[in-house]
């Protein structure tokens, strides 16, 4: 019933858009900005290349609403464009999605600083780090599952990867995270 | 004995319920090792589903509705252009092909009188104020209907 609902109010705005009515793209982009946010954030860490990123995604959105077929909810469709375009932009930047080595050299910076800091903080605030510290595909899957709440077939839907798949690598990304979590603690405990 | 231990994908399995199983329960219980790792999953994901999403420190939809009018008013711009051009080639190809005919068709005026000829003229620039009012009134509602559904 829910589905219906968001697929016939996704049908209203798309038309609305069709037919010329521009402004009515804002309520597509303030639908859909939590999770697009979510997607880029998790995946890079330059802000003007964020403030970029954003507007060839919507912009994609637009000059491709014609074409969405309503085989999944406009959020999803749009979800996977984010993804897409943000997998294309760390490709161009030589960036690996799934290379833990790498992805921690590139915010090594940003992870000394860290460092000095860290032990003084709170375990939600080392939790944000270490999740930072991961590789941006599983930063970006452990956010679309906790904190967007999607399933694994949704999950799917935006990436195209098999659920089969995005199971095993949020298994993975979770045991790296408790495992690195606890690691810090022991350092903690042991420099008290 | 290692091996009797539950795997971390059947930990975090058994705690977001995509599996049950009464043997993995009964293990959990007895085992200090496998329900102290459960319990550090349970800990995670309880944090996880803790943390305030991110925001950029940008007003997304300011910044995207900027870019999209910007691509809308560029495109009503091609659409023009487009438009006028193939009617401007449309135009100029009618007034070509039609150059052979013109000749014997200002030849018709010289036969006739001045007030003939006059009336001929006033009669086709009558038909054309007529058509191009008419156009224009037609537009007019046209853009009216856009501005109130706007």
């Amino acid at each position: 019933m829910g589905n219906e609902n968001s697929l016939s109010s996704d049908k209203v705005i798309v038309a609305k858009i069709l037919n010329g009515n521009t402004q009515d793209f804002a309520v597509i982009v303030k639908s859909t900005e939590k999770l697009v946010t979510q997607i880029v954030r998790k995946m890079t860490v330059n802000q003007d290349d964020q403030n970029d990123l954003v507007q060839d995604i919507y912009l994609k959105v637009y000059q491709n609403l014609s074409s969405f077929q309503y085989k999944s909810k406009l959020s999803t469709w749009i979800a996977n464009i984010a993804y897409n375009t943000t997998i294309n932009y760390l490709q161009k930047k030589k960036i690996p999605i799934l290379d833990i080595e790498t992805t921690l050299e590139s915010k090594s910076t940003l992870s000394e600083n860290i460092e000095m800091e860290i032990f003084k903080k709170e375990s939600l605030e080392i939790l944000n780090i270490e999740l930072n510290k991961l590789p941006p595909l599983y930063n970006t899957l452990l956010t679309l599952y906790h904190l967007e709440e999607l399933s694994n077939r949704e999950i799917s839907e935006i990436t195209k990867l098999p659920e089969g798949t995005i199971k095993s690598y949020l298994y993975r990304a979770r045991k790296i995270l408790k495992d690195n979590i606890n690691h810090h603690f022991k350092i903690y405990v042991h420099e008290k | 004995m290692k091996n009797n231990h539950l795997t971390d994908e059947n930990l975090q399995a058994f705690l977001l319920n995509e599996i049950q199983d009464v043997a993995i329960n009964n293990h959990i219980t007895e085992c200090s090792i496998c329900s102290t790792k459960l319990e550090n999953y349970r800990h995670l994901m309880g944090q996880i589903n803790e943390i305030t999403p991110e925001k950029f420190s940008f007003d997304v939809t300011t910044v995207v509705m900027h870019k999209i009018e910007k691509y809308a008013v560029q495109e009503n711009i091609k659409r023009d252009l487009i438009f006028w051009s193939t009617m401007a080639a449309l135009m100029g190809s009618i007034v070509l092909l039609s150059l052979p005919f013109l000749q014997p068709m200002v030849s018709v005026f010289y036969a006739k009188s001045f007030f003939t000829n006059l009336f001929i003229i006033g009669t086709g620039l009558f038909v054309v104020i007529f058509f191009v009012a008419d156009i224009y009134k037609l537009n007019n509602a046209k853009e009216k209907i856009l501005f109130d559904n706007n």
